[in-house]
């Protein structure tokens, strides 16, 4: 992270965005030419290697995606539901090897065969269509069930849209927001579970002329599609809520930062902050209330690693998104060095409800310490796949067999929270409940809350190759553990998979250590878990890959 | 008050602002700590991690591996700076970081006058346990500037020449580029702006 280029960037502000510039020069060719880059370079008055070197970490900026038309999904769920190798076949009928790329992961994971051709993303039964697909750029037959267990929060309608913003002006009536929020305990959602209320009051209490929130929005878990849901679905709820978070925060701007895989959202999230704009309830003295607040959607590139919140900073102000250590906290110094809050899609979009019904209401929902209504993600691998909203506490179990209806067919194991989360077998499903604590006392982590299937008959080895072959495929390649350990554990894994080579156990311990209490962040500190996990729960099948 | 915390048992006092790599270093001089990415006048990085040291937040409770180059001393903490996880972990890294690196220190033009070496030896490497894989041994020497020599199948990504360029010189020549493993230094020796 370099401070200078920071300021550079944030110099142009927000309408004249560094990162979206690359964006706009790949184009053209699917990555940006030299020239695009030199006159990059002296309009923000940076180095041409602080745009080269930015612009060659995005998987849709590199050289690699030129002339790609069509990608497959690769991402988790799609991998352990077997459908890739079909669908790519079914693909070259229609496209020449080189035209074909791959994305991960585009969140179509409750029916799986999901693949991106011309900015919309088609899953299902949509192949079949293939031939009309490429030549009129049909949308897609998509639908996925979803339903509310308990308070149902998030996936109630939001309903008649200037009606729904009359919150805000009860916020501005108020004058005074922030004690709601800390009374309902409300915990991020994007994984770590740190109280929102928190960022806010500290970002409010920072002096700087222009505080920033930041919506994360680069949901990158495969597995995971409940952000995806909210934003499609139910998007005045997060524009609402970053009002709010706004105005709490005493920011000026809020930044919705969209992975590209999800085209849809952009397009939706962009309207319905035009929406609120013709409203009334965005832009300058909303109201007359005296609180300005404006918007920016930007899209991303194709990176995970944007999805860790530093990364996802210096990515919006056109920097390489490397990690940045800590501190300074982003609310202290955060995007172009001004204090900025950075929440995941849920959080957000948990505060209007939060504003209207009171945060003790909220409070009462959930469990001791953990509070509210949590989405999880279903994959293809159960009966009745779809985004569920549980209260929190609400038994796993549930989840699985009252609202998923069951697997289809035998699962070993479920992946839950993400790559970073842990490998959670079968027979402790009766075990856990849906909440922070329950997870991390048994061994695990809640994350996000999607839930990947390993049925019986996948290969636990090659599930434990593509984690590896992802961290380090998606590994920023700043902290040493991770950007040589990574790749060191996937040619591990990938060798005694396919070769006569067989794994040192104590070597292969000492790699995951080395990662987990070495790493600079949660991507090379977190992959051990699930890789501990399927070490502990499936050593038997696991056995032939290792020295006797 | 004078405020105060451990090193390995013993108290010091630290001054506003310390890192626990600044504080360590004042008391019990500057390799205390081995480093690989840290350099004076640049910002903390936290890249190597070979700095990292077992933190408790009272005697005796549970400790956490914290990088000491950009963690900040809490009062009245416990810091064990050689701890058998530290040992361990720092010659894991170096053993990692020796998977991508030549292993011809004797005809090596630094040889005893570098600082991995000199950290490879203090942590007792004896040798490279994982089978060959990906490597960047290949890559040729940059004699083309008149005092600049580059051998990039040398480098080990500590990354301080990128922000020396740009922290002291303002420059914004050097980056990296590329991600993950592929991630390398680059050059591009142009003036940044057209005055
Ligand atoms: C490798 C990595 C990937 C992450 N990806 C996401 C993500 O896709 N979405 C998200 O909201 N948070 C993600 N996070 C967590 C963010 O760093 C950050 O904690 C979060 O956005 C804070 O918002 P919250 O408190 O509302 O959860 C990721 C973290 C790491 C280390
Ligand atoms: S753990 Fe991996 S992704 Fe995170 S900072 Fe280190 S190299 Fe980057």
């Amino acid at each position: 992270m370099s401070k200078n280029l920071s300021h550079l960037s944030g110099r142009q502000g927000l309408d004249n965005n560094l990162f979206e510039a690359y964006a706009k020069a790949a184009e053209a060719e699917g990555y940006p030419s030299m020239e695009d880059l030199e006159k990059l370079r002296d309009k923000f008055l940076v180095g041409k290697s602080s745009v080269y070197g930015a612009v060659s970490f995005y998987d849709f900026l590199r050289p690699e995606n030129r002339g790609k038309k069509v990608y497959v999904c690769n991402g988790s769920a799609c991998l352990t539901a077997g459908t890739q190798q079909k669908l790519k076949e079914q693909l070259l009928g229609q496209y020449a090897e080189d035209e074909i790329g791959e994305m991960c992961c585009l969140g179509r994971c409750h029916e799986n065969n999901a693949f991106h051709a011309d900015q919309v993303n088609y899953s299902g039964n949509d192949i079949g269509n293939i031939v009309e697909i490429k030549k009129n750029k049909l949308p897609s037959g998509e639908t996925y069930h979803v339903e509310a267990l308990g308070a149902g929060i998030l996936t109630a309608p939001t309903g008649d849209v200037a009606q729904y913003y009359k919150t805000m002006a009860r916020v501005l009536e108020r004058g005074e927001i922030l004690s709601e929020i800390k009374t309902s305990s409300l915990r991020g959602r994007g994984g770590a579970g740190f109280p929102i209320a928190f960022k806010l009051e500290a970002c409010a209490s920072q002096t700087a002329d222009t505080k920033f929130i930041v919506c994360n929005a680069d949901e990158g878990d495969p597995g995971a599609y409940s952000d995806r849901y909210i934003m499609e679905q139910r998007p005045h709820a997060l524009i609402l809520g970053m009002l709010i978070a706004g105005y709490a925060a005493k920011a000026r701007y809020g930044v919705v930062y969209i992975r590209a895989e999800y085209p849809d959202s952009v397009t939706i999230i962009q309207n319905a902050i035009n929406e609120a704009r013709s409203l009334g309830w965005i832009g300058e003295n909303i109201m007359g209330s005296g609180f300005s607040f404006d918007f920016k959607v930007i899209k991303a590139q194709g990176a995970y690693i944007c999805g860790e919140e530093t990364a996802l900073l210096s990515s919006i102000e056109g920097q390489r998104p490397e990690v940045r250590v800590r501190p300074p906290y982003p609310v202290q110094q955060g995007l172009f060095n001004q204090p900025t809050v950075v929440n995941n899609v849920e959080t957000l979009a948990c505060l209007p409800w939060i504003v209207e019904n009171g945060g003790s209401a909220y409070a009462a929902i959930g469990t001791e310490r953990s509070k509210g209504t949590k989405l999880v993600s279903l994959d293809g691998h159960f009966n009745r796949p779809g985004i569920y909203e549980v209260d929190m506490g609400t038994p796993l179990a549930t989840v699985v067999n009252e609202l998923g209806q069951g697997f289809k067919h035998n699962v070993k194991a479920m992946h839950i929270g993400g790559p970073l989360g842990g490998l959670v077998p079968a027979h402790k499903i009766n075990e856990l409940t849906i909440d922070f604590e329950s997870f991390s006392s048994n061994g695990f982590l809640l994350g996000h809350a999607s839930v990947v299937c390993i049925p019986d008959h996948f290969p636990m080895i090659e599930y434990i190759e593509h984690l590896f072959r992802f961290t380090a495929h998606e590994s920023c390649g700043k902290c040493f553990p991770c950007r040589l350990g990574s790749t060191r554990g996937y040619e591990m894994i990938e060798q005694s998979r396919h070769s006569a080579y067989k794994m040192d156990r104590a070597l292969l311990d000492d790699l995951l250590e080395t990662m987990e209490v070495g790493s600079l962040c949660a991507l090379g500190g977190g992959l051990p878990l699930p890789i501990k996990n399927a070490l502990q729960y499936f050593s038997e099948e696991l056995k032939p890959y290792f020295k006797a | 008050m004078e405020k105060t915390a451990f090193i390995n048992d013993v108290a010091y006092a630290f001054q506003e602002g310390d890192t626990i790599l600044s504080f360590v270093r004042r008391h019990l001089g500057t390799d205390y700590v081995p480093t690989l990415c840290d350099a004076p006048n640049l910002e903390p990085f936290g890249a190597c991690r070979v700095c990292s040291v077992d933190v408790a937040l009272a005697a005796g409770g549970p400790r956490k591996v914290q990088a000491s180059c950009h963690t900040p001393v809490i009062p009245s903490s416990y810091i064990y700076t050689d701890s058998q996880r530290i040992s361990k972990l720092r010659k894991n890294i170096i053993e990692l970081v020796l998977t991508d690196h030549p292993l011809d220190c004797l005809t090596c033009e630094v040889n005893n006058n570098c600082e991995l070496q000199t950290v490879a030896a203090r942590v007792g490497i004896r040798k490279v346990r994982y089978p060959e894989g990906k490597n960047h041994l290949d890559r040729t020497k940059d004699l083309s500037h008149a005092y600049m020599t580059t051998d990039f199948s040398k480098c080990i990504n500590c990354g301080r020449c990128v922000r020396a360029c740009d922290e002291v010189q303002g420059q914004l020549v050097l980056n990296m580029a590329g991600r993950g493993f592929d991630a390398h230094i680059v050059k591009i020796l142009k003036p940044p702006c057209r005055q």
